[in-house]
Formats: C-alpha cells, sequence, structure tokens
C-alpha cells in the first residue's frame, strides 16, 4: 500500500537521507526541509521501502505537497 | 490627571478590545470570502458527450 | 597652535572610554556572534563615534548623524518606512486560519504593562516606564517610535535593550516555556490550519487598517504603513514596490536607524543609573510577556476540545520570526514530529499588531 509522505510545512528541499530502494523504519530521518532561516526534517510516517522521490534539492514546497512515495 | 492606574487599565483593555475586533473583522471575512468564491464556482458540472 | 586645540584626544573622559569598550563589545557581538547584526553593527558604531569627541556629529542643526536622527527619528519618519517594508515581508496566512490565536498576540503584551506599572513604582514617570514596558513587545521600531515622542532621552538605552533580547529569545524563552507547560502539553499536536485564500489576505490589511485606526487613530503611522507592506504583498500586482519595500527600503532605513540610534548614546545619555533598571525591567518584559501568551493558551485550552499548544502562546512576543522558531523547536524536543512552526506564526504576528495597538494607546494617554 503506498503512503505519501507530505510536507509538513511550507519551504524549500535542502537536502535528502534516503535513495530509491532504500528501506526505512517509522521515524527515520527522511528529508530537511528549510522554513523560516530554520532546518526541519522530516520523518517516515511508517515502515517501508521508497519507491519514488519527487522531492528535489532546492525545489520550494507547499504545505501538503507530496516529498516522496512509501510502498 | 492621568495615573498610572488609568494607563494600565485603559492600555489593557485597549489591547484586548481592539485585538477582539480584530478577530471578528477576520472570522466575517473567512465568511464572506468563502461566499463569493462559492458564488463564482458552477452549480453543476459540465455534462460530458458521450 | 590650532592645530594642538582641536585635537579630538585631549577631551575624552573617562566615560567616553566607557561607552567605547560598549561599542566595541556591541560590534563584536554583531560582526563575532552574530546576535542582531543588522541593527547591533550600525548602533554599535554609532555609538563609538557619538564618544569621539569634538566631531559635531550629533551638533543640534549641524551635525550630520544628528540629521539622520532629527529627520528621521525625531520626525518619526524611518520607523515607519520599516514597518512598510515589515508589512511586506509578513504572511497573515498562518494568522487568518486560525483566528482565536489573535489573542495570544494581545495576551503577549502583558509583559508591557506589568513593566509599565513595575517602572513606575520604581520612580520613573508615566512617558518614561511606557517607553522601558514597550520593551516586552519584543518591536524595535515600535520601541524607538514610542521612545522618540514620549522619553527621547531613553530611547538609546531601550532600543539596545529591545535588540539585545530580541537576540536572546532563543535562551530567555525555552526555561520559561518549559517551567509553565507540562509535558505533555508541550506534545500537543494541533489540527490542520485551514486553507486561507489569496482574497482573505488581500481584504485582510484593508479591513484591519480600516479597524485599527478608527479604533486607535495614534497607532496609525505604524499601522498604516504596516498593512501598506502587506497589501503591496498580497495584491501581487506591485512586485517592483513589494521588492522595494521588503529589500532596499529595509536596508536603507535600518542603516540610517541603527546610526542615529547609536549614536543618541553620548556617555552623559546612558551612563546613568536608570538604564541598569531599563535594562533589567526590559528582560522582566520579555519574560512576563512570554508566561503571559502561554498562560492565556492553558486557559483557552479550558474551554475547547480543539486544544492549543500553549507553546504557541510564547510566540505572541513578536520577535518575528525568532519567537516562533523557538516555539517549534521545544515542541520538537518533547515530539520530533510536532511542526509547531506555522502553528507559532500566527501569535507571531498579532504580537506585532498587539504592540502598535499598545503603543498608540500610551501615546494616546501619555504624550
Amino acid at each position: 500500500m503506498a503512503e505519501d509522505v507530505l510536507a509538513p510545512l511550507a519551504g524549500k528541499v535542502l537536502s535528502v537521507a534516503v535513495g530509491v530502494g532504500d528501506v526505512v523504519e517509522e521515524d527515520d530521518e527522511l528529508l530537511v526541509l528549510e522554513a523560516m532561516k530554520m532546518e526541519t526534517v522530516v520523518y517516515a510516517p511508517a515502515d517501508g521501502t521508497v519507491s519514488a522521490i519527487t522531492a528535489q534539492i532546492g525545489q520550494q514546497v507547499e504545505e501538503d505537497d507530496p516529498l516522496m512515495t512509501l510502498e | 490627571m492621568v495615573t498610572a492606574f488609568s494607563v494600565f487599565i485603559n492600555g489593557i483593555s485597549g489591547v484586548f478590545t481592539g485585538i477582539a475586533v480584530l478577530y471578528l473583522m477576520m472570522k466575517l471575512l473567512a465568511i464572506v470570502a468563502e461566499r463569493s468564491t462559492a458564488d463564482s464556482t458552477p452549480s453543476a458540472p459540465k455534462s460530458t458527450t458521450r | 597652535m590650532a592645530f594642538f586645540e582641536q585635537l579630538g584626544i585631549l577631551a575624552v573622559t573617562p566615560g567616553m572610554v566607557v561607552m567605547w569598550l560598549i561599542a566595541l563589545t556591541l560590534i563584536y557581538l554583531a560582526i563575532g556572534r552574530e546576535f542582531e547584526p543588522l541593527l547591533l553593527l550600525p548602533i554599535g558604531f554609532g555609538i563609538l563615534v557619538a564618544n569621539l569627541p569634538l566631531t559635531e556629529l550629533m551638533t543640534p542643526g549641524e551635525g550630520l548623524i544628528w540629521r539622520f536622527y532629527h529627520y528621521g527619528v525625531e520626525w518619526e519618519v524611518i520607523p515607519p518606512l520599516i514597518f512598510l517594508g515589515l508589512g511586506a515581508h509578513t504572511d497573515f496566512g498562518p494568522l487568518l486560519s486560525q483566528p482565536r490565536l489573535i489573542f495570544l498576540g494581545a495576551a503577549a503584551q502583558g509583559g508591557v504593562y506589568a513593566t509599565f506599572f513595575a517602572a513606575q513604582a520604581f520612580g520613573f514617570t508615566l512617558q518614561e516606564s511606557a517607553t522601558i514596558g514597550i520593551i516586552g513587545g519584543a518591536d524595535g521600531p515600535t520601541t524607538i517610535f514610542l521612545a522618540a515622542q514620549l522619553a527621547p532621552h531613553l530611547l538609546g538605552a531601550c532600543a539596545v535593550a529591545a535588540y539585545s533580547y530580541m537576540a536572546l529569545v532563543p535562551i530567555i524563552q525555552p526555561p520559561i516555556m518549559r517551567l509553565l507547560t507540562t509535558e505533555q502539553e508541550r506534545k500537543i499536536r494541533m489540527k490542520k490550519a485551514r486553507k486561507v485564500t489569496a482574497r482573505e489576505k488581500l481584504w485582510f490589511p484593508v479591513t484591519a487598517t480600516i479597524v485599527i485606526l478608527l479604533l486607535v487613530p495614534a497607532s496609525a503611522p505604524l499601522m498604516a504603513m504596516f498593512m501598506l507592506g502587506n497589501l503591496f504583498r498580497e495584491s501581487k500586482v506591485v512586485e517592483r514596490l513589494t521588492d522595494t519595500a521588503q529589500n532596499a527600503l529595509m536596508n536603507i532605513t535600518t542603516i540610517f536607524l541603527g546610526l542615529a540610534v547609536g549614536a543618541t548614546m553620548s556617555a552623559d545619555a546612558f551612563l546613568r543609573g536608570d538604564v541598569i533598571f531599563i535594562f533589567v525591567l526590559g528582560l522582566a518584559a520579555f519574560c512576563v510577556s512570554t508566561a503571559c501568551g502561554l498562560l492565556l493558551a492553558k486557559l483557552m485550552n479550558l474551554f475547547t476540545n480543539d486544544k492549543i499548544n500553549p507553546l504557541v502562546g510564547a510566540a505572541g512576543v513578536s520577535a518575528v520570526p525568532m519567537a516562533a522558531r523557538v516555539v517549534h523547536k521545544v515542541g520538537a524536543e518533547a515530539d520530533k514530529k510536532n511542526y509547531l512552526l506555522m502553528f507559532a506564526m500566527g501569535p507571531n504576528v498579532s504580537g506585532v499588531i498587539g504592540t502598535v495597538v499598545a503603543a498608540g494607546i500610551f501615546l494616546t494617554m501619555l504624550d
């Protein structure tokens, strides 16, 4: 069952910690967003395997924009 | 004569009153804005050709 | 010989040397520690040059920096222009999506009034007490705006106190936040904010201007400029003006403001017993404001099922966006997946409005 990881707030993607195919556990660090000159880490909502990454470094995202998908 | 106490009371009540009015205004704004966008959306979906 | 008569070095007093050390400390903090550098660097330099004798930089009527001060600050031009820029930077979305958070910005003015009361109990005049109290609003331009009209002799000290404590918010607030909230409360996840339409964000500055100016006309110079800047931004049709307001204008006014404010701090103006009180009271103002914001949030939670994380109350202290960042960090310590930043922006921006209203009321009553 695929689950989209959505952006918890609006910001700029600074770095992505995982690659497609990586197995992650709930609460693993997935990527870092920058908002209001502060770094926020986005964590995995559940266990799974990264099936797709839509977020790109430098991309400006809005709240609830899809960042990546977990299977 | 303006006393510290009167400034204190006027100040606190003034800030809360001002903010309260602003609060009501924001609530009103939310309602009016929603209504005007609702008016502009089509009421029935476009019919599709078979 | 004339050259020796004009030597500044012969007119140096010990007080001036003390001010040089203060100036150099501020410059070091700005450059070495990046402590509010945009303001503290020009302020520090202003203090330095104002305390080098015989330069006539601050001679009324003639001095270069006196002119910046007189026409920019005394004439109340620069602080409103800074507010134009601040309005152009501000996004009222987070506040509009949860209007009840505006009361947290109002509550955070509690420190202003508590300090006002304490200051006048310590012997300061009502005007001086108001100026010291407004430091608790954590708003540099408003502090300067009020000081210039009510207590210009305290302007330098109050401004430096305000900007210093704003930079120290990440140190001042967390202990208070942890003291007044339980771990449970800090973990509260707030319900997703509703999406705010562009139209609402567009009408807000216009309606807010009308409402606030009708209620507190004395706040007009700051509030009208703030809302105009916001209108520039939300109209999306004056990008050039928005860009100027956000960048060039902010930068220009900041340069003049910092330099002029620093230059008011001559040795005789600053090295008085009062100044220690100002710094102590200013700190107390920040602390009480933080506490009031937190406590109102907790109180509001008693009356609603849709719980507010009380930490966001601390963001009512309008150090934008520093206080919001601090709220997020403290919240993340309790629950790393709790993203409080955008919720905290609501009280943060409403705190700006609250402080300006408070200043307007002080002016109405004390000018």
